[in-house]
């Protein structure tokens, strides 16, 4: 998942300032090489994270399909997908690039294909929400876990107290849930769908 | 030009200009540069919680010291008559790390040095703390 989604993007950075002044069939190459499939994965993301958050949050609001909470509540989330140390390398030398010039210095490819990027790893973040290693939420998650391995229903167990505030944790974790799938998913996702067609636009030109 | 605001020309010149939030709940920089020949640019980047890369705002502009106000022409050729107050005093910025920086001069503007059109956030404090510029700082034209 990572290399299909990073990986592109990477290799892109390296022939990015030959590119805006090749023939168009190298724009176009480039656009198809690493643009098009980083974006095709990142929908398959938005996707399979969507359904997988709205179906917890129906089965959170009934309470039923434990294991399939479970298993949602313990999945990895897309932030964890930056997390790796050559695309940490990869932001980093980008964000090097871009902070470094003053704006007219850089070419208009370079500032999009930097917006487009940031506008993925801000997704891959409004994507995160109850992130496992948030102490409430890994407390919450491993109690939740165990109460449905051991055959208890873990909506009768007082879990009141753990996430912080004035709300039992099954709600805190599904209102989470419900902003991100509701609010910032959305919002992230149509700032990357807005730079993917400003990149689009300009490279298939 | 007169000899005062010649003098403000220059100060804006030898320094950079950075708005110091007192807290702020994420990391950001706002930024701005004037640079000898008449132009500048101002910089706003903000960092989501854990990111490597700020959602970055930019502007290009060219501008003229007056008495009061200071004339700034936007990249779109609309202007904006902004005005302005120079201010001699030192003020030190703390980092959460602890780290400290001193400035020694602050300019207080009515309104952000961005385009009216774009979308800055226009609510941070409009006094930019301005310190010596380090060589090769970026004004130059890097």
């Amino acid at each position: 998942m990572i290399d299909a989604l990073f990986g592109p993007l990477i290799s892109a950075l390296n022939s990015l300032r030959d590119v805006e002044k090749r023939p168009a069939e190298e724009r176009r190459r480039f656009f198809t090489d690493h643009i098009a499939p980083a974006q095709a994965r990142l929908e398959e993301i938005h996707k399979d994270y969507t359904d997988a958050f709205l179906s917890a949050i129906a089965n959170l609001k009934k309470h039923t399909s434990l294991p399939a909470i479970v298993e949602v509540l313990r999945a990895e989330r897309p932030k964890s997908l930056g997390k790796r140390t050559d695309v940490r390398v990869f932001l980093n030398k980008l964000f090097d690039e871009r902070f470094q010039y003053r704006p007219i210095r850089k070419g208009a490819l370079f500032l999009l294909f930097y917006d487009y990027v940031q506008a993925v790893e801000a997704y891959l973040n409004a994507a995160s929400p109850v992130m496992p290693g948030e102490t409430w939420y890994t407390h919450f998650i491993d109690t939740f876990s165990k109460l449905v391995a051991e055959g208890r229903d873990p909506f009768d167990y007082d879990h009141y107290g753990i996430a912080g505030h004035e709300r039992d944790a099954p709600d805190a974790a599904r209102l989470l849930l419900e902003r991100a799938v509701n609010d910032q998913m959305p919002e992230a996702w149509a700032r990357v769908a807005s730079v993917f067609g400003e990149l689009k636009a300009k490279l298939l030109v | 030009m007169s000899a005062s605001t010649a003098h403000v020309e220059q100060t804006l010149v030898a320094r950079e200009w950075f708005s110091i939030p007192v807290v702020a709940a994420h990391r950001m920089v706002i930024e701005f540069h004037f640079a000898a020949d008449g132009s500048g640019w101002s910089r706003y980047a903000i960092w989501g919680n854990g990111d490597v890369l700020p959602d970055i705002l930019e502007a290009e502009w060219r501008y003229v010291v007056g008495e009061k106000q200071l004339s700034v022409t936007w990249e779109d050729g609309s202007r904006s008559e902004i005005d302005y107050e120079l201010i001699f005093e030192t003020r030190t910025a703390f980092a959460r790390k602890g780290e400290s920086t001193t400035y020694d001069a602050v300019l207080r503007v009515a309104s952000h040095l961005f385009p009216p059109t774009s979308r800055f956030p226009d609510g941070w404090l409009k006094d930019y703390w301005g310190r010596p510029r380090a060589t090769g700082s970026g004004s130059e034209g890097k």
